[in-house]
């Protein structure tokens, strides 16, 4: 039976998305057979960040009002053939769809004869409708935060209201858009603040990376590639399927200028 | 008093206390926020539910009691509406008989007796859990002592957003998250860091009442009515003190009208009136 995970924040613009769209993509690559759901109706961005927003159709939004089948609504991606896309609709809001609803939708999708491994919920920002949404038919959660003081502080908000929503002890922390070099400096939070803050288990420590950026842009998630964030990602992915990595050392590579700067500056 | 519904725990169960002047549509939706609320720490305890401050029909009560089996787990023992004048010391002891009967039956004949032994066990703790109902269902006011009476103990991380009110004095083991709130009657030990909200001593004896925490780092802290805002601290220089263990527990308390924070020490325990 497929797990179900939400991928969520509290704070909006931390990397939930992203995280959705390299998780996803990696756990395919490992030969599961995933479906991502956009549950960010009204803003979807998971369908850009994989690259196919000209392939939708019919939405998670259409499946709910019987306008398709969900099958239809469906969108295969283009490089992994186990992974899927359920997009939701961009121009209706939050409202348009009901927790009952999104319930029947994750066990029907469960039912499907696909026979999915993972089923990963991209949750939209903020506490309300669109955050009840995503997690109610969550097996586990994983709580995507950044170094910083507001992204740490909605995140334990968030933790707060998965553990009163029957996820407790379910849920892993993403520490993303790390800066090392700022971290040895003491002007970023390090991974041993941050679970200092939060006490919750950190599944993955993600480096800001350009190569995320120039990814997203292209429509090509990076999990799995050489970059050091596609790496972090697909550690993170061979976490969640129960395997044991070790953790990057994220200060170890900065590449050939980085290397070059640190013999200049040394002299 | 404002329109709401408030809930006190007890040593024995819980006091819900409805504002006289809600509509019972309001009353539901807020007693299932507040039993949401405090579900975790409540956990799957036996308890006494007292309705207090307005009369009941049995129509409501079944209605108020299944939002709280529904969002919680705690196990109902009994229901009380204490404004119900008819209602007596005896009558709470037949229903909460009836109940283990009840449960014993489901449970079979084997088990029976041995809920009939648990049943006995429990009257001396139920005439002490009616006693302290009428005491302080009579009055909504926090009991005299609440600075010294038996204190709560909380485990865990309260995290931002989430509140924790007791009328009693409490322990807390885990820390108090920015943005956490803890209202308390009596006094608040943090067995970690006390970085959110804090509110002791609302009951009559302000003066003794106390906060005491390992790390000392609130947002504000309000004893009695004085309430004390910290200056705005950058959370990496606290983060860093920590790290350097040089983080000592501290304990905050009124001294000439005003909050006083300052080290732990025998001495200002010591200078603390206890009674």
């Amino acid at each position: 039976m497929a797990e179900v995970i939400v991928v969520t924040s509290g704070k909006g613009g931390v990397g939930k998305t992203t995280t959705t769209a390299n998780i996803g993509t990696g756990l395919a690559k490992l030969g599961k057979k995933v479906i991502m759901i956009d549950t960010d109706t009204g803003l979807r961005n998971l369908d850009v960040v994989l690259g196919l927003e000209n392939r939708i159709v019919y939405n998670l939004i259409d499946v709910v009002e019987g306008k398709c089948r969900l099958n239809q609504a469906m969108i295969n991606d283009k490089r992994e053939e186990n992974l899927y896309l359920l997009p939701t609709a961009q121009t209706r809001d939050k409202s348009a769809i009901s927790t009952d609803q999104m319930l029947q939708v994750i066990e029907d999708i469960k039912n499907d004869e696909k026979a999915f491994d993972y089923i990963i919920l991209d949750c939209p920002a903020g506490i309300e409708q669109g955050f009840h949404d995503a997690i109610i038919g969550a097996d586990r959660a994983l709580v995507v935060t950044t170094p910083e003081v507001s992204a740490i502080r909605d995140a334990d908000r968030i933790i707060g209201l998965l553990d009163a929503n029957g996820l407790k002890d379910h849920e892993d922390l993403i520490v993303n858009r790390i800066r090392p070099e700022m971290v040895e400096k003491g002007d970023m939070m390090s991974l041993d603040d941050v679970n200092d803050i939060l006490q919750l288990h950190i599944i993955g420590a993600v480096p800001d990376d350009e190569n995320i950026v120039v990814a997203t842009n292209r429509g090509t998630p990076l999990v799995g590639d050489e970059s050091l964030a596609g790496q972090a990602y697909l550690n993170i992915c061979k976490r969640i399927t129960g395997e044991e990595v070790p953790f990057l050392d994220l200060t170890a590579k900065k590449g050939f200028f980085g290397k070059l700067k640190k013999a200049l500056s040394k002299k | 008093m404002s329109k709401s519904v408030i809930i006190k725990g007890n040593n024995f169960g819980v006091n819900v206390i409805i504002s006289p002047d809600l509509d019972f549509a309001e009353v539901r939706s807020q007693l299932r926020e507040r039993f949401k609320a405090s579900a975790k720490f409540f956990g799957k305890a036996d308890m006494v539910v007292n309705f207090s401050g307005v009369k009941l029909d049995d129509d409501q009560i079944q209605v108020l009691t299944e939002i709280i089996t529904d969002v919680s787990d705690i196990n109902i023992v009994c229901v009380i509406n204490s404004d119900d004048e008819d209602i007596s010391n005896d009558m709470i002891r037949e229903a909460y008989s009836k109940k283990r009967m009840e449960q014993a039956e489901e449970a079979g004949v084997a088990e029976r007796e041995q809920a009939f032994a648990e049943n006995m066990n429990s009257m001396g703790v139920m005439e002490a859990a009616y006693a302290l109902m009428q005491q302080s269902s009579n009055s909504f006011e926090v009991s005299e002592d609440s600075v010294t009476s038996a204190a709560k103990i909380y485990h865990g991380t309260l995290r931002s957003g989430q509140v924790l009110e007791e009328p009693s004095s409490v322990v807390i083991i885990g820390d108090v998250n920015p943005g956490a709130k803890v209202i308390a009657g009596g006094c608040v030990i943090v067995l970690g860091s006390l970085l959110g909200n804090i509110q002791v001593g609302s009951g009559v004896n302000m003066e003794n009442a106390f906060v005491l925490a390992l790390e000392m780092n609130p947002m504000q802290i309000q004893i009695g009515d004085l309430i004390a805002t910290s200056e705005s601290s950058n959370p990496l220089a606290a983060l860093r003190r920590r790290r350097a263990n040089t983080v000592s527990p501290e304990i905050a308390h009124l001294k000439d009208g005003e909050v006083y924070i300052e080290d732990l020490s025998l001495k200002v325990i010591n200078e603390l009136k206890f009674n």
